[in-house]
C-alpha cells in the first residue's frame, strides 16, 4: 500500500464517521468487566467454592462455513440472563436459570445447563468460554476456528470432538479442584499446570488443580536458551525466564532438565521478578484437535450420496460412480445428520451418507450431512475450474446484473449476468432471477463481460 | 536477562485508573485498528483486548508515549489476529506498517485522538461541490453501491471509482491545510 493509499483509508475512515454514521464505541465498562470482575472472580488454581460443570463439544463433519463472510455475533436464547448487564458480547457473563442456548462464532452452538455461569472470551475464530460452574453441551462445526473451555483447573482445547467435563471441589479441600473429563467421541486436549493429556473415545480422566501456588508466568515456548527461556504469553509478550540448577523442571509430570524443554511447548513458570525460576512446569502444545479420534471408530461400509429413500430403506450412489448401494434400517439404527441424532425420516435425497452396515442387516448407525457449497475461492481437489474471482453478499439484484459486498469491506462490485451465465444455489441449478439479496456469491467473471458462472447460498449463521 | 510482565496484583492499575486509560485511547485505537483494515466488530474485539494488554503490563510510568504505545500494542494483535484466521489484512509487511504508523502519527499527533481531523474532515465536506457531496452522500450515508450512484449520475462504476479515490485525494489535502493552520494559529 502506497502513502497515497493510506492517506486514502485515512479519509475513507474518518468519512465512514463523518458521513456514514460510524461511532466508536464505548469500551469502559467491558475492559473493566474483563479485568477488574475476572480478576475477583475466584482464582484459577486456587478457588474455594464448589462447582460441577459438565461440557459436551460435538464433532460436526463435512461442512465448513467459510471464513470469509462477516463474523456473527453471539446469539443467546433461553432462560438466561447477563450476570453483569450489557450486551451479549465478549466479556458478558451468561448465567441460566433453566436451559439457555448460545451460538459463537457461527460455528460453536452450546447448550447450556442449568445454574450454569460462563464468560465470554476468546477471539473471531478462536472462541473461548470461561466456565465458572454449570454444564454445557456444545457443537463445534470443523475447519473454522478453534473453541476452548477454560477452567479453573484446565483447559479443554478442541475443533471438533464431543466430551463432557466436570469441575468438582471436595468441602474439606477447600484449595484443591478436580477436573473431570469424558470423551465422547474423537480427541482432546486437556491441559494445564499438571501437564498435558490427550484423551481420545471412551477414556474418562480426574486431574487435581494445583493447591493455591498459581504459576507466575505462562505461555509457549519460544526459545530455549543457555539458563534461559522465552515464553509467548496470551497477550503476546515474550518473557525470558531464568532457570538454573535449582529450579524444579518438570515435563508432563515427570522430572526433567532445561535441555528437555523444546520450542512449541507450554510452559508454566513460578518465578519472581530479578530471580530464577523455581519451578518450571511444561507439557507439549495443546494443539486443537483435528477431530480425528486418534482411535476412530471404525469405517463406513458404504458411503456416497443419497438418491432414493423410501420407507425403511435408502439407496447410496458412492462417489464418481454409477454404483448403488440399498440400506436397510430398523428402530435401533443411529442415524445422525450433522452431528445431531434425528430420525432417518429426516434424511434427504441429496446429502451425503456413509452407513455402518453388514450384509442382509439393517444399518447399525447412519451419518449424514448436507454436502458443502462449492468453495467460493477454492476448486475442489482434483478441479480444474479455476478459482472464483469475485465473492461477497449479495446486496441488490437487478434485471441484468446484482451487486456484491466484498467480506468485511464497505467495498462493492456490480456483476453483470446473461442467459448464458450459469447460476447455482444451494448446489442446483438455478435462474438469475433466484438470487437474493443476502445470499453469499462466488462469480467467475472478467472486467466488462458477463460473469460465465455464479455460485450462492443462503448464509446459515447469519 | 529476565522481564516480568505479570506484575503483582497490587501493581496493576486500579479500576479509575483502567478506566481513564480506556477513556483517554479508546477512540484513537478504534479509528486507528478502523484505518490498519479492521472491520467495525474486530476493531471494537482487538481495542479491548489492547487495554487488557496494557492492564497486565508494567506500571504505566515506564511507557513514554501511552498512545503510540497502545498503537503498537493494537498492531501486533491484528496482525496476530490476521495470521491466525489467514485474512488479508490490507497490510502485513513491517515496511508497510510502519508507514501507515508514520502517516498515522504526523495527521493524528498525540494527543488527539483525531476529534480534529474529523473536525476539519467535516469542514472540508462542506465546501464541496454540491455533486461530490451529493456522492459521499450516496455512498458513506446511503450505503448505495458503486452501481447505483453510477447509475443516478450517468456515471460509469469506474468512473464513481476514480471521482471517489480524488475526492479523498482532495478531502486529504483539504484537511491537512486545515490542522496545518490551525495548528500555526495555536
Amino acid at each position: 500500500m502506497t502513502a497515497s493509499q493510506d492517506q486514502e483509508r485515512l479519509v475513507h475512515i474518518f468519512l465512514l464517521e463523518a458521513a456514514g454514521g460510524e461511532a466508536p464505541p464505548d469500551l469502559a465498562d467491558r475492559v473493566l468487566r474483563r479485568t477488574f470482575d475476572a480478576a475477583s472472580a475466584p482464582a484459577r488454581w486456587r478457588i474455594p467454592a464448589m462447582a460441577a460443570a459438565a461440557i459436551l463439544v460435538l464433532v460436526v463433519g463435512a461442512w465448513a462455513i467459510f471464513s470469509i463472510w462477516s463474523y456473527p455475533s453471539p446469539v443467546a436464547s433461553g432462560d438466561y440472563r447477563l450476570v453483569e448487564g450489557g450486551k451479549l458480547q465478549r466479556g458478558a457473563v451468561i448465567g441460566t436459570g433453566q436451559d439457555a442456548s448460545l451460538v459463537l462464532g457461527g460455528y460453536c452452538r452450546l447448550d447450556i445447563g442449568p445454574d450454569s455461569r460462563l464468560r465470554l472470551q476468546g477471539l473471531k475464530k478462536a472462541e473461548e468460554v470461561y466456565l465458572e460452574k454449570g454444564s454445557a453441551t456444545c457443537e463445534v462445526d470443523r475447519n473454522i476456528g478453534t473453541f476452548v473451555v477454560r477452567t479453573d483447573v484446565g483447559t479443554v482445547s478442541v475443533t471438533g470432538t464431543k466430551f463432557t467435563v466436570r469441575v468438582e471441589e471436595g468441602e474439606q479441600e477447600m484449595l484443591s479442584k478436580q477436573l473431570f473429563v469424558k470423551v465422547l467421541v474423537g480427541t482432546v486436549i486437556l491441559s494445564g499446570a499438571w501437564g498435558n493429556t490427550a484423551l481420545t473415545a471412551g477414556q474418562e480422566k480426574a486431574v487435581s488443580g494445583a493447591k493455591a501456588d498459581p504459576p507466575d508466568v505462562m505461555g509457549n515456548i519460544t526459545k530455549v536458551g543457555e539458563g534461559f527461556v522465552t515464553l509467548q504469553t496470551n497477550d503476546g509478550n515474550a518473557v525470558n525466564v531464568t532457570i538454573n540448577n535449582d529450579t524444579k523442571i518438570v515435563i508432563a509430570g515427570k522430572p526433567a532438565n532445561i535441555s528437555d524443554l523444546k520450542v512449541g511447548m507450554h510452559g508454566y513458570a513460578w518465578v519472581k521478578p530479578g530471580k530464577p525460576a523455581t519451578k518450571f512446569y511444561a507439557h507439549a502444545p495443546a494443539a486443537p484437535s483435528t477431530g480425528t479420534p486418534a482411535n476412530p471408530e471404525p469405517k463406513a461400509d458404504v458411503f456416497g450420496t443419497i438418491t432414493k429413500l423410501v420407507d425403511g430403506s435408502m439407496t447410496l450412489q458412492k462417489p464418481n460412480s454409477t454404483e448403488t448401494t440399498t440400506v436397510t434400517f430398523n428402530d435401533a439404527t443411529v442415524v445422525l445428520i450433522s452431528g445431531k441424532t434425528v430420525k432417518y425420516s429426516d434424511l434427504k435425497v441429496g446429502m451425503h451418507a456413509a452407513a455402518w452396515v453388514k450384509e442382509g442387516k439393517p444399518a447399525t448407525k447412519v451419518y449424514a450431512y448436507v454436502p458443502k457449497p462449492p468453495s467460493t475461492t477454492t476448486p475442489p481437489a482434483g478441479s480444474t475450474e479455476p478459482k472464483a474471482d469475485g465473492y461477497g453478499t449479495i446486496t441488490q439484484v437487478g434485471a441484468s446484473s446484482f451487486t456484491l459486498q466484498k467480506p468485511n469491506s464497505t467495498q462493492t462490485v456490480v456483476v453483470s449476468f446473461n442467459d448464458s451465465t450459469v447460476v447455482v444455489i444451494s448446489g442446483k441449478d438455478a435462474k438469475p432471477s433466484d438470487l437474493k439479496v443476502g445470499m453469499h456469491s462466488a462469480v467467475w467473471v472478467k472486467p466488462g463481460k458477463p460473469a460465465t458462472k455464479v455460485v450462492a447460498y443462503v448464509p446459515t449463521n447469519k | 536477562m529476565y522481564r516480568q510482565t505479570h506484575r503483582p496484583e497490587t501493581e496493576h492499575l486500579n479500576r479509575d485508573e483502567l478506566c481513564s486509560l480506556v477513556r483517554t485511547h479508546q477512540v484513537q485505537i478504534y479509528r486507528y485498528l478502523r484505518y490498519l483494515g479492521a472491520a467495525p466488530d474486530l476493531a471494537e474485539d482487538l481495542a479491548q483486548e489492547t487495554f487488557i494488554v496494557a492492564f497486565q503490563k508494567t506500571s504505566q510510568d515506564e511507557i513514554v508515549s501511552p498512545a503510540a504505545w497502545l498503537r503498537g500494542v493494537c498492531r501486533n494483535l491484528f496482525l496476530a489476529h490476521c495470521r491466525r484466521v489467514k485474512c488479508s489484512p490490507v497490510r502485513l509487511s513491517p515496511e508497510a506498517l510502519e508507514q501507515a504508523e508514520s502517516l498515522w502519527a504526523s495527521q493524528v499527533p498525540p494527543p488527539s485522538d483525531g476529534s480534529e481531523y474529523l473536525s476539519a474532515l467535516r469542514q472540508c465536506l462542506q465546501g464541496l461541490p454540491a455533486r461530490e457531496r451529493e456522492i459521499v452522500d450516496l455512498q458513506y450515508r446511503l450505503k448505495k453501491s458503486r452501481a447505483e450512484i453510477a447509475a443516478a449520475w450517468g456515471l460509469t462504476e469506474d468512473g464513481v471509482k476514480t471521482l471517489m479515490r480524488r475526492l479523498r485525494a482532495a478531502l486529504a489535502q483539504c484537511i491537512e491545510r486545515r490542522l496545518r493552520a490551525q495548528g500555526s494559529a495555536l
